[in-house]
């Protein structure tokens, strides 16, 4: 089932960083695993990927270098900065508090006013 | 898949480079993209076409999907603006106006005319200041300021600084066989 724009947009940021903790990236393939891990829940135009990556940059959270593909063409790629990976943390630890907000409401009665 | 393979796919009169060239200029177009982030996009368009060729897919086809799918460059390019300074955007804005003003009017020597327009104005602000503030303490600090105005001015209307020496250096040649006549 296709995730909401919002649930979209608010997951891209710890999504790349988790991604880019693995190890260098270039903003094709991130779109790609983003899509594999997902099953296709999240599809990510490609616009959308670029401005959030370049915002990292700026911030500190990511760094970028040119090199070259295989197939000879100059590429972009990311990887993450320490403050990228304190930010990580951060931002897993919001997504377990919420996950567990949601988990422990799961359970109490349903009260429709 | 081997280039003779993909060319066998692709219609004797299109090719792809010519196509990503169109594409380059169209995106280009908008003035706001910069050349590293338009290299980025072309890079993921690259990687859309070769795996949709490793699928089976002629070469047009493939680009048609491709830059289908990645949406229209003018609007990546405004995308791509919207992450800049509030002040860088809206100088860009501003002076691509003024370029803009100077296509329509200029259009045989457009940037060079615009570009020596610009150097005489920063030129006449930097001799204006001299003169007034001769001796004060802030002259070498309006001067840098200055300065770098006119490199920024510089670097934001004509980011080729080979291609606009030329077109310079012939518009100069220009006015002065006009004022030899």
């Amino acid at each position: 089932m296709p995730l909401p724009k919002d649930f979209v947009a608010a997951s891209a940021t710890p999504l790349i960083l988790s991604i880019l903790s693995h190890g260098e990236s270039y903003g094709y393939d991130i779109i790609q695993q983003v899509r594999r891990l997902s099953k296709g829940d999240i599809e990510w135009a490609d616009g959308m990927l670029y401005p959030i990556l370049h915002r990292l940059e700026k911030k500190g959270l990511v760094r970028s270098r040119w090199g070259k593909a295989e197939s000879g063409r100059r590429r972009k790629y990311y990887g993450l900065c320490q403050s990228g990976l304190e930010e990580l943390k951060t931002q897993r630890q919001h997504w377990q508090n919420m996950n567990s907000m949601l988990q422990g409401l799961r359970g109490g009665e349903v009260c429709l006013t | 898949m081997t280039k003779q393979n993909r060319d066998k796919l692709a219609p004797p009169d299109w090719s792809l480079e010519a196509a990503l060239t169109q594409w380059r200029q169209a995106a280009r177009g908008c003035g706001a993209i910069q050349r590293a982030h338009l290299e980025e996009l072309e890079d993921h368009l690259c990687c859309e076409i070769d795996v949709l060729i490793g699928q089976g897919m002629g070469e047009e086809q493939a680009f048609a999907m491709a830059s289908e799918t990645m949406g229209d460059p003018r609007a990546l390019a405004v995308e791509m603006e919207a992450i800049q300074h509030p002040v860088t955007r809206a100088m860009r804005t501003a002076l691509r106006g003024i370029y803009r003003m100077e296509k329509n009017s200029m259009k045989a020597a457009r940037s060079s005319t615009l570009m020596i327009g610009s150097s005489l104005v920063w030129a006449a602000m930097m001799i204006a200041c001299f003169l007034v503030l001769r001796g004060s303490e802030h002259a070498s600090d309006v001067h840098f300021i200055l300065l770098s105005g006119w490199f920024a001015t510089f670097f934001l209307l004509q980011p080729s600084s080979a291609e606009t020496a030329k077109a310079e250096w012939a518009c100069l040649k220009r006015w002065v066989s006009m004022g030899r006549r």
